[in-house]
């Protein structure tokens, strides 16, 4: 339990943590849906993210490395998808979006809605 | 492109159950019919998507090391905003949506640069259209970000267009 | 050290836990859960290293994926109440 490896590795799990629990946090801070997926998506790149990258310090240039590096890659590819599929599907929904500057998103037809090519 | 995909599931298939399988030829049959099954898939959906799968060529692998840490340094810089917005004695939003041109040539190119603003706590990717993201960013910082144009530089040089 | 980044997870998925009891919206309830999943995966990752058995990394990369399907598929049944329908027809759940 000695070591710089060891010390790399727990000051990076520990960060991982903390940004999990800032997450966590600002699930419950925010106060709107579409604030709280940012939220969730600080926990799934810097919480993984770290935490995953300090394991890889105690697994060497190894198959344990090879597949933290897998877990990462497809954390990293599913978690925009879910992100952005929900976002999509709850302003489809008519979700309302709290906004403070709308910069006219609506102009050419309202965005976010089902019923063509990119639905 | 379509045989680098074959590598690559290739390559994950036998890094996940060990080459030692190679002897067991039961479960070696096993999976060259699932990567092929894989395979198969990925050229329907590529056909499916217009077919301009041209996004990595070779000389993409290469770059893309930079890319990555590119993309680490912005994300982390993101976190760090968000963090602060969350822990903020008193939460102080700014919401706003904006369109934002993608200008990148392949539409694999257009969703990574998608998925980046995505995956940047701070902004996401509503919709993708004609060429235009929709992005919903917190505040005006987060949203300095994505306006600035780095982000979609990152990406087209990935994608090896005009730079 | 472990055991601290285990603690945290934990914690995280507590929170999780609560906004998706608490909602409103089943949006919010489904991105809860989603977070919870990947915080799942996260523990099964440490823990294996806690008790020196890393092959519990295949069971994360398993639930990764599996966490990832499942997700769309309760977000497509909450917004269609179906999962063979033509998403085209219905907007409304």
């Amino acid at each position: 339990m000695t070591g710089a490896l060891d010390i790399v590795t727990a000051v990076l799990l520990v960060a991982g943590g903390l940004f999990c629990v800032v997450g966590g946090i600002g699930l419950h801070r925010f106060s709107e849906f579409y604030q709280r997926t940012h939220a969730a998506s600080v926990t799934d790149t810097a919480g993984a993210g770290l935490m995953l990258v300090g394991l890889m310090f105690q697994g060497g240039i190894s198959m344990v490395t090879l597949k933290l590096v897998l877990v990462l890659a497809f954390l990293l590819f599913s978690s925009p998808a879910i992100a952005h599929a929900l976002v999509k599907a709850a302003h489809g929904h008519g979700l309302a979006l709290e906004l403070e500057i709308p910069d006219n998103p609506e102009k050419n037809g309202e965005p976010g809605r089902d019923g063509d090519a990119a639905g | 492109m379509r045989l680098g995909v074959l590598a690559l599931l290739a390559a994950v298939w036998l890094s996940l159950s060990g080459p030692y399988t190679v002897h067991e030829w039961l479960i070696f049959a096993f999976g060259v019919v699932s990567v092929a099954f894989v395979w198969r898939l990925y050229l329907a959906l590529d056909r499916a998507a217009g077919g301009d799968s041209e996004f990595f060529r070779a000389s993409s692998w290469l770059r893309l090391p930079r890319f990555l840490v590119a993309f680490a340094l912005k994300v982390a810089a993101a976190n760090l905003h968000t963090t602060k917005l969350i822990l903020a004695p008193k939460i102080e939003l700014h919401p706003r949506l904006r369109r934002v041109p993608a200008s990148q040539k392949t539409s694999f190119g257009q969703v990574l640069y998608a998925n980046f603003i995505t995956l940047t706590p701070g902004t996401i990717t509503l919709d993708l259209r004609d060429d235009e993201l929709l992005v919903y960013a917190l505040d005006a910082e987060s949203e300095a970000d994505v306006m600035d144009g780095s982000m979609d530089r990152d990406v087209l040089r990935l994608e090896g267009g005009s730079d | 050290m472990y055991v601290a980044g285990m603690a945290a997870i934990v914690v995280t998925m507590f929170l999780a836990l609560a906004r998706a009891a608490i909602g409103p919206t089943v949006f919010d309830r489904i991105l809860a859960v989603n977070m919870f999943g990947t915080k799942t995966v996260l523990l099964i990752a440490v823990a294996g290293f806690l008790t020196g058995r890393p092959e519990w990394l295949d069971l994360a990369i398993v639930y990764t994926l599996v966490n990832f399907t499942g997700t769309l598929a309760v977000l497509r049944f909450a917004r269609f109440g179906n999962l063979a329908r033509d998403d085209r027809k219905a907007d409304r759940p």
